[in-house]
């Protein structure tokens, strides 16, 4: 790879080392300037306008490689070393330090952290503009790569614009009551178009005592209209629901098995089959790294001969 | 089966893995593969024997995974010679499986029967099962950096760099698979695929880490001692995400990943 009329410039670092050295200090800037990230901004249709543009962008950068040597070089392996060390560590110190409101201020809340996310951002950059410019060549043996590049830049992409979209909401339902008033993540009520009655909420014991299933029988119905769903809702074994997945979460822990009321998760993720299509590309991906993308092997034995032969001659 | 019996089984495996490596060094190749083998035959007849005692798989304690990790260091070994030929890789992989094997004899850890109802998902074994495997591969493919860094010093041939090439790969793969099985368990178990728990914030640290190496290993194929030394930093990292983590003060108390 990179070995073409402009030889070995397309695998140099240093200019990636500092377009993330220049991100870094931009994201600073822009955290300085703006606060941290809001993504809850970045809700439908702001999401996908936000990612027309940068499709857009990346198709154009391919479009204009050969004529602009930096967008040729952005598809070779000295543009992707420096991006994904500078996101390693970056996600490091995430690892590192306490996340979440009990945290240090920027870097405890990494998520938010603009530094942190253009780093990232610069990852799928160059993931994406460097699978884009395998799949175009049309060729079988390019499978494997553009599987790899393109199923992480998907993933990655659909969970992060898809976030500002997904719902996720607690709702409490007490035995034989349907309810519909559900909380969301900023603990502010949200009515739903359809109930939940508990009919039964069932806890099982191992011997000595330690938990061995929670689960809840349930009749979900919509408030208007026919269409009644009866189930059980396992952990692990989450009901369906319309485009929502129904989780056991909680149930009054001092009553245990006689709990009068069952605490649920309602998800609804109108992303999830974009990332599922990332995370399967990823799958297919990684089968195709250990059999196909893998150097070939050299046996100990066969090497041997072959410096004898070669000796001989 | 009981893990009293553990030491028995052990013995004999470590046995015939320690026949099995013997003959590797005299080139009795048939011997190698019969004895290595029926070493792994019978490590493993205990794994399912514990199994089946425990009515679930045997993955839910740092020491239950220390056991698939000495199972699978010996199986990676042998995929290695059968491979490569390699006359060493044996009685390493024979070597560090018994080290795994003594420490899960003095530090047992409670084999109970119980599995709380977030384990219990036909992902669970999938899951740690291949990330097990992965560390065996990349803990090989650590031991040829270490080897080609501290013993060896005077370069890496192409041959050396061809076989820790191709256990990164095949290693990284497996990594990918535990990961994404995790995530698609997590969707299930959870509510969502991905939420950047302490565990998974290491585990994306290993993966970025070894994606490094493999990107490196292409951008500057010549430069063996910093593709050494970025895979001595990503087998760090990944012993964080593996036991690490439970020492970390920024994952106490708020990770869901604590058995």
């Amino acid at each position: 790879m990179g070995k073409d009329k402009n030889g070995s410039r397309l695998s140099e670092m240093r200019p990636g080392f500092l377009i993330m050295g220049g991100l870094v200090v931009l994201g600073l800037i822009l955290q300085v300037l703006f606060g941290e990230i809001v993504w809850s901004a970045l809700r439908f249709p702001v999401n996908v306008i936000v990612l027309a543009l940068g499709g857009a962008a990346i198709v154009v950068m391919y479009a204009l490689r050969r004529r602009v040597p930096f967008f040729e070089w952005m598809m070779h392996n000295g543009a992707a070393v420096p991006a994904l060390v500078c996101t390693l560590l970056l996600t490091i110190v995430m690892g590192l330090t306490v996340q979440g409101p009990s945290g240090m201020p920027w870097v405890g809340n990494m998520l938010r952290f603009w530094p942190f996310v253009l780093s990232w951002g610069w990852v799928v950059a160059v993931a994406s503009i460097a699978g884009l410019n395998h799949l175009l060549r049309w060729k079988l043996r390019e499978i494997p790569f553009v599987l790899n590049h393109c199923g992480v830049a998907l993933a990655v992409i659909a969970a992060t614009f898809g976030a500002p979209d997904k719902q996720d909401l607690l709702l409490r339902a007490y035995e034989s009551i349907p309810e519909w008033r559900a909380v969301d993540q900023n603990r502010s009520l949200q009515e739903l178009d359809f109930s939940i009655t508990l009919h039964k909420f069932i806890m099982e014991t191992y011997p000595d005592g330690s938990p061995k299933r929670f689960a809840s029988e349930i009749t979900v119905a919509p408030l208007s209209g026919t269409g009644a769903v009866d189930g059980t809702v396992d952990v692990n074994k989450p009901l369906k629901y319309g485009g929502w997945k129904i989780y056991q979460y909680d149930y009054d822990a001092e009553a245990g098995a006689k709990s009068q009321y069952s605490v649920f998760e309602l998800v609804r993720d109108p992303w999830l089959w974009a990332v599922y299509a990332g995370i399967f590309m990823m799958i297919a991906g990684a089968l195709c790294l250990m059999l196909f993308m893998a150097p070939k092997p050299v046996r100990e034995d066969e090497r041997r001969s072959q410096n004898q032969r070669r000796e001989s001659l | 089966m009981t893990w009293s019996l553990f030491i028995w089984f052990a013995a004999a495996a470590v046995l015939l893995w320690i026949a099995g490596a013997f003959f590797a060094w005299k080139d009795r190749r048939n011997l190698v593969f019969i004895f290595t083998l029926a070493g792994i035959a019978v490590f493993f007849a205990f794994i399912l024997g514990m199994w089946i005692s425990l009515e679930r798989p045997p993955l839910k304690t740092m020491g239950e995974t220390r056991l698939w990790y000495s199972f699978f260091l010996p199986v990676a070994g042998i995929v290695v010679y059968s491979r490569w030929r390699y006359k060493w890789i044996l009685s390493f992989s024979t070597m560090l499986s018994l080290v795994f094997i003594c420490v899960n004899l003095f530090k047992p850890e409670i084999h109970s029967k119980t599995l709380m109802p977030a384990l219990q998902s036909p992902w669970f074994a999938p899951h740690v099962i291949v990330y097990m495997f992965s560390y065996a591969l990349l803990g090989a493919a650590t031991l040829m950096a270490l080897y080609l860094l501290i013993f060896k010093k005077t370069g890496a041939s192409d041959h050396e760099m061809n076989i820790t090439d191709n256990l990164v790969y095949v290693g990284l793969a497996f990594l990918t698979f535990g990961m994404l099985f995790g995530a698609l368990w997590a969707k299930v178990a959870w509510g969502d695929y991905w939420s950047w728990d302490p565990k998974e914030t290491w585990a994306a640290i290993t993966w970025l880490a070894y994606l490094v190496y493999i990107h490196l290993r292409k951008a500057r194929p010549r430069d063996w001692q910093m593709a050494c030394a970025v895979l001595l930093i990503a087998f760090v990292c990944l012993q964080i995400c593996w036991w690490g983590i439970n020492y970390l003060p920024s994952a106490q108390g708020n990770s869901v990943h604590t058995y």
